[in-house]
């Protein structure tokens, strides 16, 4: 066996089957209802990717502290070299890994191919695709009595692309709010990056809506829960006295208006604190006593 | 998702930390070819794999969305539906075929998976009724037909009974969920199996249910009516063979094999013979339900096909192409090895009856649209005709 083989071997039989049987199950178990089957399957393996999303958390968090320090440095040190190494430390020292941030995302990756493949065995409902499902399911009356698959969920068929659009949006939408609520809460003085920052929180949910009217509308589904437990995750972690819904929603793309220039000079003693405290990752005591101290110069 | 990160990571564009830059811009790039490759998949499209048909000197072969109508003795081709014209200008689309077609005098209906049910003239091949019969969902499962009117089921859940003459609607009766096997008459009483896992015995007349049994799966194969044991025999997606009384719509008994039944069971001789997907082929005495072989036969692969009965031949093909010939006493084969057909099989295969015992042949098409004639007493091809 060679190593494509074993990859490939690998992949039905450890990732795809398992996933097709055990969405079977799931959905056997919510009554035959396979869109209630794909939302129990999405609640668990984010509960499964909790350690990996908490440290993505964190990661976000951290750079979020620390991202005033990172722009400071970029406009002291013109030397790259030295620009990066004082980069590196700052990472280093509010224990912030840029990789942390990937490859929670990479183990996410392959559970979205392999779920994409295990709703097209499980749904198909081509005479051909039934057959062939046949021979993927266990050994198991309770699975293999199951077949074929109720694919009506809500006003979708699960095996096929949403035609009403719903679905689109609602995975464009919960895309743009998950990628908004995790970007950078401080404008970014660069505007080449300010540039990138726009393209991806735009590029991703467009992306996704788009894939939603080619994929069958049990994969968007899928998507939309992960995007709301996401969120919900994300709200609950950063704190519901520290989040702002309005900050989500306005369209400046790091979530604060543009400072005007006579406030520059009072955001710049503000970042100046948030960055001697990102080191420490301050606690939320000390970041109110921090806001109490700005407000009162600021009077 | 956690794609959103991205930004916050590519917006630090500085030297030294490449590398999760890279990663993450090569992670993104991962994202958009894979997810264009899983969007060039798409699902997989439907093929059929109607039987073979014989009706006088008229062979009616399917393949795909075509259905060919050659001659019975030589397989000269006489006409196809649709027609070049018929694809190009009245845009008839059948999709795929799978029901295995009927002949009812001089008119040929045709069931396609585009959820219309098609009414030729058999000489010809050209359109009967000013438009098709359509349905709610595609037809999967073939047609029955009395003196004037053809009853089929669609995926839509629903039975129809179609006037032969003018293709107006008779009656029609909704099952619990699609219906892909074609309905079974005996007398005034239609027979047909449901994917709610039921089979529905409903009157001819007008369509009412007269009694159901519930079964433990869905049901794609069609029924077998025995009239003289007075059961009908059901196999389905629950693995289980099963002989319901049609008097007190009992059972009298069942066998369960190790995956679901898909191919229609047939009986010969005081026996009834049915394949299954984990790779056997079943023999039971239909008085008794008792095992008439010592053993399944195992033919190596799946058997979505119905069997043959040829003679003193048991024809079993598995779903890679590889014909046994069985003997229907005792299980055995009479080859060691079987005869490899060269592609795919999920068609039943049509028994030709000759003119003496054991002169009858067997025609099997391909899933690759070969059509072979087999000497079922030899297992020896006697004719390959590739249909295009």
């Amino acid at each position: 066996m060679d190593l494509l083989e074993l990859i490939t071997w690998l992949w039905r039989y450890v990732l795809v089957i398992p996933m097709t049987n055990f969405l079977v199950l799931l959905s056997r178990l919510s009554f035959g209802n396979f869109g209630v089957a794909i939302i129990l399957f999405t609640l668990l393996m984010r509960g499964i990717t909790w350690p990996l999303t908490r440290q993505q958390l964190q990661s976000t968090r951290a750079m979020s502290v620390i991202q005033p320090r990172i722009q400071q440095i970029q406009k002291q040190h013109k030397d790259p070299k030295r620009r990066s190494e004082e980069t590196m430390k700052v990472y280093r020292e509010a224990g912030f890994s840029p990789l942390g941030c990937v490859w929670p995302m990479l183990v996410q990756f392959p559970i979205w191919i392999a779920l994409y493949q295990a709703i097209q065995f499980t749904l198909g409902n081509t005479p051909e695709n039934v057959l062939a499902l046949s021979e993927r399911l266990y050994p198991w009356s309770y699975l293999r009595n199951a077949a074929p698959m109720h694919e009506e969920f809500l006003w979708m068929n699960l095996a096929q692309p949403d035609s009403t659009l719903i679905m689109a949006v609602v995975v464009g939408a919960s895309t743009w709010v998950q990628q908004r609520m995790t970007m950078p809460t401080r404008q970014v003085s660069d505007p080449q990056q300010q540039s990138v920052n726009n393209t991806m929180l735009w590029m991703m949910p467009m992306m996704f809506a788009f894939f939603t009217l080619q994929f069958p509308s049990g994969l968007a589904l899928y998507w939309v829960a992960t995007n709301v437990i996401g969120i919900v995750l994300q709200y609950f972690y950063q704190g519901p006295s520290q989040f702002s819904w309005r900050k989500v929603f306005s369209l400046s793309p790091s979530g604060e208006a543009a400072p005007r220039p006579a406030l520059q000079q009072e955001a710049a003693s503000e970042t100046e604190e948030d960055a001697s405290a990102g080191e420490e990752a301050a606690g939320p005591a000390k970041r109110r006593r921090r806001r109490r101290r700005g407000r009162q110069r600021r009077r | 998702m956690k794609q959103a990160i991205l930004p916050a990571d590519a917006a630090n564009r500085h030297p030294l930390p490449r590398g999760p830059r890279v990663a993450t811009w090569a992670l993104l790039a991962l994202i958009l070819v894979s997810l264009a490759g899983i969007a060039c998949g798409r699902l997989a499209k439907p093929a059929g794999w109607a039987s073979p048909v014989e009706s006088g000197d008229l062979l009616l072969i399917a393949h795909k969305d075509k259905l060919f109508a050659l001659d019975a003795e030589t397989l000269a081709p006489r006409w196809a539906f649709p027609s070049e014209a018929e694809a190009g200008g009245d845009n008839i689309k059948p999709v795929a075929l799978y029901g295995t077609p009927a002949v009812a005098g001089d008119t040929v209906f045709v069931p396609a998976y585009n959820g219309s049910l098609y009414a030729l003239d058999a000489a010809t091949g050209k359109l009967r009724w000013q438009e098709p019969f359509k349905t709610g969902g595609p037809l999967v499962g073939g047609v029955t037909a009395s003196e004037d009117t053809v009853y089929f089921g669609s995926a839509d859940g629903k039975v129809y009974a179609v006037d032969i003459d003018s293709g107006n609607e008779r009656w029609s009766t909704r099952t619990g969920r699609g219906v892909w096997s074609t309905p079974q008459l005996a007398g005034t009483t239609l027979y047909v199996t449901s994917l709610d896992g039921k089979l529905y015995a409903l009157a001819t007349t007008r369509g009412d249910k007269l009694w159901s049994f519930k079964t433990d799966a869905g049901i794609a194969a069609s029924p077998t009516v025995d009239e003289a044991e007075g059961v009908i025999y059901v196999a389905g997606f629950d693995s289980k063979l099963r002989a319901i009384d049609l008097e007190t719509h009992e059972q009298r008994w069942s066998i369960t094999a190790e995956n679901w039944f898909w191919g229609q069971p047939i009986v010969g001789g005081g026996v009834v013979y049915a394949a299954s997907l984990d790779n056997k082929v079943y023999a039971i005495d239909t008085g008794s339900g008792a095992r008439h072989w010592s053993s399944p036969f195992s033919v190596g692969a799946p058997v979505r096909a119905g069997l043959a009965l040829a003679g003193h031949n048991l024809i079993a093909v598995n779903r890679e192409g590889g014909m046994y010939r069985l003997d229907p006493e005792t299980g055995e084969a009479h080859a060691a090895s079987p005869l490899v057909l060269g592609g795919d099989v999920l068609a039943d295969p049509l028994v030709v009856p000759g003119d003496l015992v054991d002169s009858a042949h067997v025609l099997v098409i391909t899933t690759g649209g070969e059509l072979v004639r087999v000497d079922p007493t030899t297992l020896v091809v006697i004719e390959r005709q590739k249909l295009d």
